[in-house]
């Protein structure tokens, strides 16, 4: 085979290759944008509480506006959440267990404190209102009460 | 509000480009990449400008600062001609770009305004529903824009379990652009800015693939990238960073390319600043700036000093972020003090081949049929002298940044559980980050069928594909004005 007969099969094939790839990339960019919007759609037909998606499960998507009505928007917050169990061999949290996202349900921390932003989430008392999520809350002076295990604590 | 936020940045990036390559971007670099670059130098300059100011305590509100010197930034990019000149915006005017309107850049634009307004349909009624966005990235977008300032509570943690403190702020930076222009937390906006993003990307990869590899390759790229597994039916649609990260890696490796082949400093300057676009997204940012910058070291001899630079620029525009999470003793979760010792390489070392192989399994692509196209045309190209070039520099960078991301899924492991239980949690690590982590060098990869298939297939050389062959020239040479005007 000569050098040209080479270079005009390299081409052919390299022709054949692009073409290919342009079927290729035709077909999963389209399939790509119709899981686009599919994704849209299902996110779109979900029932919504104020306008959030009802992530926390019952009450607590509520309770998170109870919150922000009561917590000035400048204030810090201190979440308590029930101890989850901890992974043996997994190192200690680097907080209070229980206490501001350590030992904690995670997945309704994150949430919790994403939807009550800017009030940052901290671990001490100091100057901080107490948020009870799911654990009781205790009777007393400054207690805004949601449910028995629901409620927030004025510093 | 959406809109003014989306053409700010765009005005913004186009000023920014204007001043760094001192050439009016439409006459250098075409309509179509310089509408595309533009807007990611404009979000280049919104995550920069927000970090700098957050970090030196002025206010991350857009309005008092970071606006302002958008709308200066603008302003240089629309300054008369004869002005710019005495300002020295201007300086080369003369000099030949990369624009000229073609057929095949119309089918580009074409393919990503289909992609841009399906992908955008809808999307307005799309709130923050993901982990990564309620923990990560929303959160601090969110702490940006309506406490004001960084707030060490939420930035620096104090025990508070926020999450991956040390990334960077690019992309809350441009959720608190969009907020800040609205008055309140408007997730539209920050949708459209990611998205865009995204589009940009697809715009610049086109432009370069049509002037490095002939005029069919630029929309094969386009369809190629937006087909990627997950890229725009998942990630795209979320306030992450990790689409953020592809758009400006891959742009610059785009950018940097074509540098290659032309040796036009311009573009080594936009290439700059699209790494430091890069690294102000995601920590893993600098690592594929590092790939890409070490690959055009490697294949740009006598040029190394201006590569160096483009490289030193890059890092020096994140210290002042880095600086401020060390003085508030924020580490990485991944590489810090504990996981950079001896000790603990040999505690992971067993989870090595486990990482290759969960890399395999989550592997981004579209099938293995097309991983092995893809490096079939790698070697086929590397038999051609003057596509060596490239073929280094493609290769390199893909390897470089699948080794970083390997190195650091092995790192990640046994952390904090060893044995089974640790091999059971880097599976669960990789089950959840690895199609969106891995899609940089999966996209590298896919892009060599058209970028080498294109340029096999041209009958003529690019003139300035000597620049990139197997022996580049040297740099007094290969600068001598070489372009690929069209």
């Amino acid at each position: 085979m000569s050098r040209g007969q080479l270079v005009l099969l390299g081409r052919a094939l390299a022709a054949i290759l692009l073409i290919a790839a342009l079927c290729v990339g035709a077909v999963t960019s389209v399939r790509s944008l119709h899981g686009a919007r599919t994704d849209v759609h299902r996110v779109d037909a979900r029932p919504r509480v104020n306008g959030r998606l009802p992530l926390l499960n019952g009450p607590r998507d509520q309770f998170v506006d109870f919150v922000a009505s009561v917590v000035p928007p400048n204030a810090s917050i201190r979440i308590l959440q029930p101890l989850t169990k901890r992974v043996p061999a997994r190192p200690p949290a680097p907080g209070p267990a229980g206490v501001c996202g350590n030992d904690v349900n995670l997945a309704a921390y994150w949430i919790f404190v994403y939807s009550l932003v800017p009030r940052p989430s901290v671990c001490g008392t100091s100057g901080s209102w107490t948020v009870y999520l799911g654990v009781p809350v205790p009777p007393g002076p400054g207690v805004h009460r949601y449910s028995a295990t629901l409620g927030v604590r004025a510093p | 509000m959406t809109l003014l936020a989306v053409l700010l940045l765009l005005a913004a990036g186009h000023g920014l480009i204007r001043l760094v390559t001192g050439t009016w971007p439409v006459r250098l670099l075409g309509p179509l990449a310089a509408a595309g670059l533009s807007f990611l130098a404009g979000a280049v300059a919104v995550g920069l400008l927000t970090t700098y100011a957050a970090v030196t305590g002025l206010t991350t509100r857009p309005w008092p600062v970071v606006a302002p010197v958008l709308i200066a930034l603008a302003v240089a990019g629309i300054a008369p001609g004869s002005l710019a000149r005495r300002m020295r915006i201007d300086r080369s005017a003369q000099a030949p770009g990369f624009g000229g309107a073609t057929w095949a850049d119309g089918a580009v634009a074409a393919a990503v305004a289909v992609i841009g307004t399906v992908t955008l349909w809808g999307i307005g009624h799309v709130p923050v529903r993901s982990n990564d966005e309620w923990a990560i990235w929303a959160v601090r977008g969110r702490a940006l824009s309506l406490s004001g300032h960084l707030d060490p509570h939420v930035f620096a943690g104090t025990l508070a379990n926020y999450a991956h403190l040390d990334y960077p702020l690019l992309v809350p930076s441009l959720i608190a652009w969009g907020d800040g222009l609205h008055g309140h937390t408007d997730d539209y906006s920050a949708h459209v800015l990611l998205i865009a993003l995204v589009l940009a990307m697809l715009v610049v990869v086109g432009w370069a693939l049509n002037r490095l590899a002939g005029p069919f390759a630029g929309v094969v790229g386009v369809l190629l990238v937006a087909g990627t597994p997950r890229l725009m039916s998942r990630w795209a649609l979320l306030l992450m960073a990790d689409t953020t990260l592809v758009a400006f890696v891959v742009a610059l490796f785009a950018v940097l390319a074509l540098w290659l082949t032309s040796r036009d400093p311009r573009l080594l300057a936009i290439a700059a600043v699209l790494g430091c676009g890069a690294a102000a997204t995601k920590v893993e940012g600098l690592l594929f700036v590092l790939a890409a910058f070490a690959a055009a070291l490697i294949c740009a001899r006598g040029q190394r000093r201006a590569v160096l630079l483009g490289f030193g620029v890059v890092v020096a525009s994140a210290l002042p972020w880095v600086a401020w999470t060390k003085v508030h003793h924020v580490q990485s979760d991944l590489i810090n003090s504990t996981t950079l010792t001896l000790h603990h390489v040999r505690v992971v070392a067993p989870y090595s081949w486990l990482s290759v192989r969960q890399m395999a399994r989550y592997w981004p692509a579209f099938g293995w049929l097309l991983v092995i196209a893809c490096l079939a045309v790698l070697a086929v190209a590397l038999t051609v002298p003057r596509l060596r070039g490239l073929v280094a520099f493609l290769g390199i960078g893909f390897a470089v940044s699948t080794l970083g991301m390997w190195a650091q899924y092995v790192i990640s492991a046994g952390q904090q559980l060893t044995g089974q239980a640790g091999a059971d949690s880097l599976e669960r690590h990789f089950a959840s980050s690895a199609t969106r982590v891995l899609m940089v060098p999966a996209i590298l990869l896919t892009l060599a069928i058209p970028l080498f298939a294109g340029a096999l297939l041209r009958s003529d050389p690019a003139p300035a594909g000597d620049a990139a062959s197997a022996d580049p020239v040297d740099a007094e040479e290969a600068a001598a004005g070489q372009s690929l005007h069209r």
